[in-house]
């Protein structure tokens, strides 16, 4: 019975390399659609999850960076600072807004660091420094890359030239890009002195992020404070509403287009079979055994296609990546598999609606001219 | 020839109709693709375009009207309007703010106008005529089932719906309008900062022109007394939001499009193989008749050509209801799968793909042994 299966399954070679190269074709278009779809979400909250705070706090009604507008006065950094469970504090101010390099134009989240700061600025340095004094910036080397910036390159956010000092790793993404600055700049940028966004928060030897939580609200008036871990969640949260949903909106007509083909693929392939399964038929195969056979052709093409289709992503990716470095792309073993096991299904419903009119067929007709 | 094609298709319909179906889906899929992309773009133009005024000005240094942040000094309206060839500014400032409702929380883009600059088209309820009143776009409106009447809590102030607008959203955000009367209320009876210096009072001024006036001459004359702002000409700005957004969604949305006509060549080259190498036995039959081997490829060429032009119109009607049905569901999105550049991109790219599926079989019609009919 196997190697009956196997044997039409092999029957024709060419055929067989058609379906697989068109179902690989439609997977993927998928997995590299997964693959843009995880790679922006992780980096979408990029600063959030690198930097090493405990704690985040910010004003009352605010509970997240992406587009929030969060304003505190410098002197309540000072009262948590005074905090006995509390071991650094570093402030920043942060304005998203555009930044301009010549022709070059970019969306960013400019953040404003209390300089020396001690893990607020850039978790990942490719050259140069990663404080900047007055005047001076910090750009993803992305950025810098596609701009042709470098080392002492000038920029401008609003009407104020910067001198870059350092480009950091990791800070790009399509919808916040992250850049460095002091914040003396950013407070005269702001027209506003003397006030933060938000304070990320060290925890004393032994003092859970939980406890600190409750003491800073208990402690201190109109400010709201969160886990690193919770922020991080509703950071994220909010900014794929921000473009990460259309990608997963579109990674979603990409996934139609792909069962589609799939199902046409496979559907094709039996159909094709259809008198050689009635000649079986005729021969004395049960249905059971018509439907375990092109069962199995589907599930053998689907799966050889996705491992096709991941092969040739896994090799695409880091030329995409080069090619267009704007774009993170994720090549995860979760998507495949999500992936997989919807094309096995979509395969699998395909190839049974032939083999139901197969398994109705009078045997007879397979040895009618034309069956 | 064409009648014998056209009998070929209709041979095998259910073939063929899944072969074209598969083609529509494709140029369906491509279409959807590049109005989405070409929907954000739109928006974005629109944000400027729909807010009126001859000139607009901005903080010095500031050249974008979405998603960015403009001051200008408060004074800046009455030393605009002493300007020579200004009939009339109208500020107009824009606050990004979190809106919140049982747990769901939405970034919005709160536009406090005057007399011009305020929504663009009421798709239900009215105009601002009371206090603390607000019109919100129809994509948050649905998204928190909201109506005219209704109360909208934007940082713990109550405000009361007073219409629904049409188009007012861009960058995946939707806009709400209020008036400037509310502004201040808002700042000191809400949960913003402590210090509301922080937020603007004025971003952006709407200047009319006197009848006559030139634009050019008018702008320069407001830049030199107001070195604090630039102006721009909407149409301008409009560019420039489009630039931004270029910049921004350009390579995500390229690169998605990209792979789509990758996978689309892929597709319909793979499917014009599979069809052309079914039926192998015919064109044999063809070659033993005497025809030559110009006369099968250019029948093959034409059997695709004939199979992708009946598919594009079933494909262009499918990204059209595709679409439609996006924006019901979610209105925040502008999808416009018909715009004249991306149309006729992916009809000629349609056309390509069969040419080149036809031609890759090309190798077999040419070594196509004519005996191989009788021997079967």
């Amino acid at each position: 019975m196997t190697r009956w299966m196997l044997k039409s399954l092999l029957l024709e070679p060419l055929m067989l390399m058609i379906a697989i190269a068109s179902a690989a074709s439609a997977f993927l278009l998928i997995i590299m659609f997964e693959g843009i779809f995880a790679g922006e979400s992780e980096q979408i909250v990029a600063y959030v999850r690198n930097v090493k705070a405990d704690v985040w706090v910010m004003q009352r009604g605010v509970s997240n960076m992406h587009m929030a507008t969060s304003y505190l006065p410098d002197w309540k950094v000072r009262q948590v600072q005074e905090l006995q469970s509390v071991e650094a504090v570093d402030a920043i101010l942060y304005l998203n807004t555009v930044v301009e390099a010549g022709e070059h134009r970019w969306f960013s989240y400019v953040v404003g660091l209390d300089v020396p700061a001690a893990y607020a600025g850039p978790w990942a340095m490719s050259v140069g420094r990663d404080q900047p004094a007055v005047g001076e910036v910090i750009v993803p080397e992305v950025f810098a890359h596609m701009a042709q910036l470098e080392i002492g390159s000038q920029l401008r956010i609003t009407d104020q030239e910067f001198t870059i000092v350092g480009l950091s790793r990791e800070t790009f993404s399509m919808a916040n890009s992250v850049i460095f600055i002091n914040k003396i700049d950013m407070e005269d940028i702001m027209s506003s002195f003397d006030i933060s966004s938000f304070m990320l928060v060290k925890a004393a030897p032994g003092v859970t992020p939980d406890d600190l939580v409750e003491t800073i609200e208990r402690e201190i008036d109109n400010v709201h404070a969160l886990t690193a871990h919770q922020f991080l969640i509703n950071d994220k949260k909010m900014a794929m509403q921000m473009g990460t949903d259309t990608i997963a909106l579109m990674t979603l007509i990409g996934g139609a287009l792909a069962i589609l083909l799939v199902a046409f693929t496979i559907y094709s392939q039996v159909a094709r079979q259809r008198r050689e399964l009635a000649v079986a038929k005729a021969l004395g195969a049960t249905n059971r055994a018509l439907y375990a056979s092109v069962v199995f052709q589907a599930i053998a093409i689907t799966l050889a296609s996705v491992i096709l289709a991941t092969l040739v992503a896994a090799l695409l990716m880091p030329v995409l990546s080069t090619l267009i470095p704007a774009v993170t792309l994720r090549l995860t073993v979760a998507s495949v598999s999500k992936i997989a096991v919807a094309g096995v299904f979509v395969a699998i419903t395909a190839s049974l609606m032939p083999a139901r009119q197969i398994a109705r067929l009078d045997p007879v007709s397979a040895f009618q001219s034309g069956g | 020839m064409l009648l014998y094609l056209i009998r070929q298709l209709r041979l095998d319909m259910s073939r063929t109709l899944m072969r074209g179906g598969a083609i529509a889906a494709v140029v369906a899929v491509i279409l959807v693709l590049e109005g989405f992309y070409a929907g954000q773009l739109v928006q974005l133009r629109n944000t400027v375009l729909n807010r009126g005024g001859d000139l607009i000005v901005l903080q010095a240094g500031v050249s974008n009207m979405i998603a960015v942040r403009s001051v200008l000094p408060q004074f800046s309206r009455q030393e605009v309007e002493a300007v020579d060839g200004v009939a009339s500014a109208y500020p107009l400032t824009t606050v990004a703010l979190i809106y919140e409702q049982a747990g769901v929380r939405t970034p919005i883009s709160l536009f406090v106008y005057d007399t011009g600059g305020g929504p663009g088209s009421l798709f239900t309820g009215r105009p601002i005529e009371q206090d603390r009143e607000i019109i919100i776009d129809r994509s948050l409106a649905e998204k928190y089932q909201l109506s005219p009447g209704d109360v909208f809590i934007l940082s713990d102030f109550e405000f009361h719906i007073a219409g629904i607008s049409e188009g007012d959203a861009a960058y995946f955000t939707s806009f709400g309008f209020v008036l400037f009367d509310d502004l201040l209320d808002f700042y000191f009876e809400s949960d913003l900062a402590d210090d509301i210096s922080t937020f603007p009072l004025l971003s952006f001024l709407l200047v009319n022109l006197d009848v006559g006036a030139d634009r050019a001459t008018v702008a320069q004359r407001i830049e030199a007394s107001v070195p604090s702002a630039d102006v721009y000409l909407p149409a301008v700005l409009a560019d420039k939001d489009e630039a931004l957004g270029r910049v921004t969604l350009g390579p995500i949305f390229e690169t998605m499009i990209g792979l789509a006509y990758i996978v689309g060549i892929l597709v319909t080259g793979i499917i014009m193989f599979a069809a052309i190498n079914g039926r192998l036995q015919n064109l044999g039959v063809l070659k033993a008749l005497g025809f030559s081997n110009g006369y099968l490829l250019r029948f093959v060429m034409l059997e695709a050509l004939l199979l992708a032009s009946l598919a594009i119109p079933v494909g262009i009607v499918l990204a059209i209801l595709l679409g439609v049905f996006i924006e019901s569901l979610e209105p925040l999105y502008l999808v416009l799968p018909t715009e004249t550049t991306p149309l006729l991109r992916t009809v000629l790219a349609c056309w390509g793909f069969a040419i080149v599926g036809s031609l890759l079989p090309v190798h077999m019609i040419y070594r196509l042994d004519p005996g191989m009919v009788f021997r079967s």
